[in-house]
């Protein structure tokens, strides 16, 4: 014994001892003669050293042996294997027990280190923690093999030449099939030997009949058989190459799916299992195929064999196990991994819920057993989404970390005014194909109405139906998600809860947040519903806004504002309306007067903010629209007031007449022209969409309805008050009609002084005369000054004849552009405008549009949404 | 080695392999069986190592019979001589 290693010496020690140990009471017996048997012996099965001990295997054999000894002893050796593996203090448990397995001298044949074998490939089964010990035993029997070099080649030549019938099922496969590989060369290979290659193969281990393709990973059939073999060969071989695609899969995936999120785990954990199911299938398979072989084989013991097992396993009484046999046994588990393997191809590239859409997609197939296993495939796939699911409908919380399901969040946005527009959304592409647009939606809206609750408008109070969904979303399953009844009690259940905790929503805000009083409050001031408040307004700002825009000092402003609210009914409103209310300058441009950047504001911030914050805008232009006009009726009025006032003094002066007279027409046109627009701004557009958004906010059923409906009223009235995109022209056409009233009110202003210059002149003048006499001298004063008056008179009418012919013709245009627009409101407003056929007389061309032909043409495109047709026709759910 | 490095444990270990192999029949003693465990925690392949015992064994008993039937042998031939 020349061995260098010393753990070697201590193994032949070891060795030596045992040989002492089992002669110990034999004379006669030289200890040294059995350690050169025992060393041989080892050497001579050094082959076996590769191979690995599954403990699962040796277990189940004792196990059977036993029972055929006695149930209890069967419990006994339950129990104590259960003990010992509770010791962890043996490195190599399975080994041992092994080994005593061997040595038992039980009636039953000691089960066969070939059985083991045949598992190994089964590892994913296999409890591996001995592999790497095992590995390290090997290298150390192969020295040791090596050592012995000499002892080893006779003992394996001999084994070699002397094979008996049994060495078929012999520990090494190496040796079976060189042992076959004789038979090989005939076509007729044994059914035995392929059904054996076919069940590697399986398992993607490559044989001598099986060739692996390398390029495909799949198997290909290197090896002569006959017809009818090749055929059912050839159906099977596919089994291969789906466990290599599985396999691949379920590897490679192993790696993506760390970063692919829970989804594509939960599917590749799926897989795996379904790979294990059918490692099953493959093991009680080569069981079955090994016992077939044992009892053939080894026939003297064959009785034995029955008998033993005879208890717990009943399949060596069957028949063998033929190819036909087996491809009907695999039909199933082919149909399975096809279906898989289509799965996985299909899932690949995606993740979250656009997997689990594409798992739907194959759940509807036809087949009732593909749609089983794809059902199945669902289930697991959707358990991680429902779960997201109930944590969002639930607590509003997004659990999340692999953007996998259908709503994200904008954590860039931080503010809670932007909570309901902008935080969540609906992620489209992660939508699963079994949830609607619709659902999602209303699923979004769940989650964000609480956390709106919550974050916003800090209400923690219990939503009562949230119990209930608790309770309902345990009892459910992941199937629940995409089962077909979009009925059932989950279903039904989500949808009261988005209801109720929308209304919740609406309640907080109407109480707490006193919403409706803000929507009145910014139509009362912003859209100048508040009429003596507007109109004191304007007085109070008349002086400060005539100055140049750059001379406005927007504190001054607001003191004005709150002294106009004190002076009016405003002062009756709610405090918090009123604190919210404030002056706003825009920006200004050199030449700009008060009155172009003034406008009132209204602080939108907290809950309400989110209903109104992002109609700044609109509400800025509409109230500079509505001011504006406002403001032109307003000096208009004030002209008229001013005309009649005066009218008692001017008919002093005879040759002023035919200039009054113009005046008062134009701007009797003028006031028509104003009041009319002011009618249909504030009654047909204003009060009409009013009463249908007061009536869409009553019905809402959340907070995106009420936000529709602001919208679609802030358009509507947008479009009435004609300072949309579409109606441009006609603003402008508004704007210089504006621009007239205001040259009429220079015009008249200038008049006016002269007027009262001229009159108390000439007052002065009768005074002097009767006081002193007249003389040359005062009456050649006086007919300058009549002279000068005359002239300023006769350019006076020049200019007002000129302003008016200019008015007549903006208004003209005007009314030719709302007689022609598509909206009938405004045609009526134009017919309205020019009643008595004043404007019509003198163009023809406004005759046009209001001709049945024309009339006809435009009614048919004329949209149904105009405030008067609206306001009429039955109100639409929205 | 793994049974040296907790004495009671290792006991406790060697007490229930000791039943199993009771209860298997092995015809191990408990020295015996000390070895074995060590010897396959050392590495050895336990089936080569079963074989080996049974080799062993079997090569034990050979000796015994031949030299029981030498005694047989013996006592006759005595017999015969007396």
């Amino acid at each position: 014994m020349n061995s260098d290693r010393p753990e070697d010496l201590a193994k032949v020690n070891l060795l030596y001892d045992l040989c002492l140990r089992l002669s110990k009471n034999e004379k006669g017996v030289d200890p040294n003669r059995l350690l050169d048997i025992t060393i041989q012996t080892l050497s001579d099965h050094k082959s076996l050293s590769g191979s690995t001990v599954n403990e699962f295997v040796v277990i189940e054999g004792i196990k059977r042996k036993l029972s055929v000894v006695g149930v209890e002893e069967v419990a006994t050796f339950r129990d104590l294997h259960r003990k010992l593996k509770t010791h962890c203090i043996l490195k190599n448990r399975a080994e041992v027990i092994a080994l005593l397995n061997s040595l038992s001298e039980l009636t039953v044949p000691p089960e066969r280190p070939d059985k083991i074998l045949v598992e190994m490939p089964l590892n994913t089964l296999a409890n591996m923690e001995s592999l790497n010990l095992n590995s390290k035993g090997k290298s150390w029997e192969t020295n040791w093999a090596n050592n012995n070099a000499s002892v080893a080649m006779k003992k394996e030549n001999l084994s070699q030449g002397s094979i008996k019938p049994h060495t078929l099922s012999s520990p090494s496969p190496r040796v079976v099939w060189s042992e076959g590989s004789g038979r090989f060369d005939q076509p007729n290979v044994s059914e035995h030997v392929i059904i054996q290659e076919l069940l590697y193969s399986f398992q993607g281990i490559e044989g001598k009949i099986l060739k692996r393709d390398l390029t495909s990973s799949g198997f290909f059939i290197g090896h002569k058989l006959s017809r009818p073999q090749r055929k059912l060969v050839e159906r099977l071989a596919e089994l291969g190459w789906l466990h290599n695609k599985l396999e691949a899969f379920c590897e490679a995936d192993k790696q993506r799916a760390v970063s692919k999120g829970l989804i594509a785990q939960a599917l590749n954990t799926v897989i795996a299992s379904e790979m294990t199911e059918f490692y099953r299938i493959l093991a009680d398979l080569q069981s079955q195929l090994h016992q077939q072989t044992e009892r053939t084989i080894d026939s003297p013991m064959s009785e034995g064999v029955s008998r033993g097992s005879s208890g717990s396993h009943s399949s060596l009484n069957q028949p063998a196990l033929t190819l036909l046999q087996l491809e009907v046994h695999m039909r199933q588990p082919l149909k399975r991994l096809r279906w898989l393997v289509a799965v996985c191809e299909a899932c690949q590239d995606k993740k979250g819920g656009a997997l689990a859409s594409t798992v739907h997609g194959f759940l509807r197939n036809g087949d009732p057993y593909a749609s089983n296993v794809v059902h199945s495939l669902l289930v697991a796939v959707c358990k991680p989404l429902y779960a997201m699911l109930s944590r969002w409908i639930l607590d509003g919380e997004l659990e999340d970390p692999f953007q996998e399901f259908f709503v994200h969040t904008n954590l860039q946005i931080k503010s809670d005014d932007q909570l309901w527009h902008e935080k969540y959304k609906v992620r489209e592409s992660m939508i699963p194909s079994f949830i609607s647009m619709a659902q999602a939606r209303k699923i979004l809206a769940t989650g964000k109405s609480i956390n709106f609750l919550h974050q916003v408008c800090e209400d923690h109070s219990p939503v009562n139906s949230r119990e209930l969904l608790r309770q309902a979303l345990e009892n459910n399953s992941a199937e629940a998600l995409f089962s077909l009844d979009r009925h059932s009690d989950l279903q039904s259940l989500m949808d009261t809860t988005y209801l109720e905790i929308s209304r919740r929503v609406l309640d907080v805000l109407n109480t707490k947040y006193k919403f409706m009083e803000h929507m009145q409050a910014l139509r009362r001031y912003l859209l100048l519903g508040q009429g003596d408040f507007i109109r004191h307004l304007m007085e109070l700002l008349e002086p400060e806004l005539r100055k140049p825009a750059s001379d406005l000092n927007s504190h001054h402003l607001t003191g004005i504002l709150e002294s106009a609210i004190r002076a009016t009914n405003a002062q009756y409103e709610d405090a918090s309306i009123l604190q919210r209310l404030d002056v706003r300058l825009l920006e200004h441009s050199p030449g700009d007067s008060g009155w172009d950047i003034f406008s009132v504001d209204y602080h939108m911030d907290g809950p309400i903010g989110t209903v109104f914050s992002s109609c700044t805008l609109s509400y800025l232009m509409l109230f500079n629209a509505l001011w504006r006009a406002k403001r032109i009726e307003w000096i208009l009025s004030v002209m008229w007031k001013r005309l009649t006032t005066s009218a008692k003094m001017l008919p002093k002066i005879p040759e002023l007449t035919p200039v009054l007279q113009q005046l008062y027409l134009l701007s009797a046109e003028m006031v028509h022209m104003i009041h009319q627009l002011q009618y249909y701004f504030l009654f047909e557009v204003m009060e009409c969409s009013w009463d249908k958004l007061i009536s869409n906010v009553q019905q809402a059923d959340g907070l995106d309805d009420i936000i529709k409906a602001h919208n679609q009223f802030l358009e509507r009235i947008k479009a009435g008050a004609l300072v949309d995109d579409s109606s441009e022209e006609l603003s402008t056409q508004l704007r210089t009609i504006y621009d007239f009233a205001l040259q009429l009110q220079s015009q008249e202003e200038k008049l006016h002084a002269c007027v009262i210059r001229e009159v108390r002149r000439r007052a002065d003048l009768e005074k002097y005369i009767e006081e002193n006499g007249t003389n040359n001298n005062v009456e050649g004063q006086n007919q300058t000054a009549l002279k000068e008056f005359e002239a300023f008179l006769s350019s006076t009418r020049v200019g007002l004849r000129v302003l008016a012919k200019g008015y007549q013709g903006v208004v003209k245009k005007f009314l030719l552009l709302l007689a022609s627009h598509p909206d009938i409101s405004l045609q009526l407003l134009s017919s309205r405008l020019d009643f008595n056929d004043h404007y019509k007389r003198h163009d023809n061309r406004l005759a046009a549009p209001l001709t049945y032909q024309h009339r006809r043409r435009s009614e048919i495109p004329a949209p149904s949404d105009s405030p008067i047709s609206t306001f009429r026709a039955p109100s639409e759910p929205l | 080695m793994a049974d040296t490095s907790d004495p009671t444990r290792a006991r406790e270990a060697l007490a229930l392999l000791s039943r199993i192999s009771q209860l298997l029949n092995t015809g191990l003693d408990k020295e015996s069986l000390a070895i074995c465990i060590r010897l396959c925690e050392a590495g050895v392949h336990p089936e080569a190592l079963a074989k080996a015992i049974l080799e062993v064994r079997r090569e034990i008993n050979a000796v015994k019979n031949e030299a029981n039937s030498s005694t047989e042998d013996k006592g006759t031939v005595s017999r015969q001589l007396l």
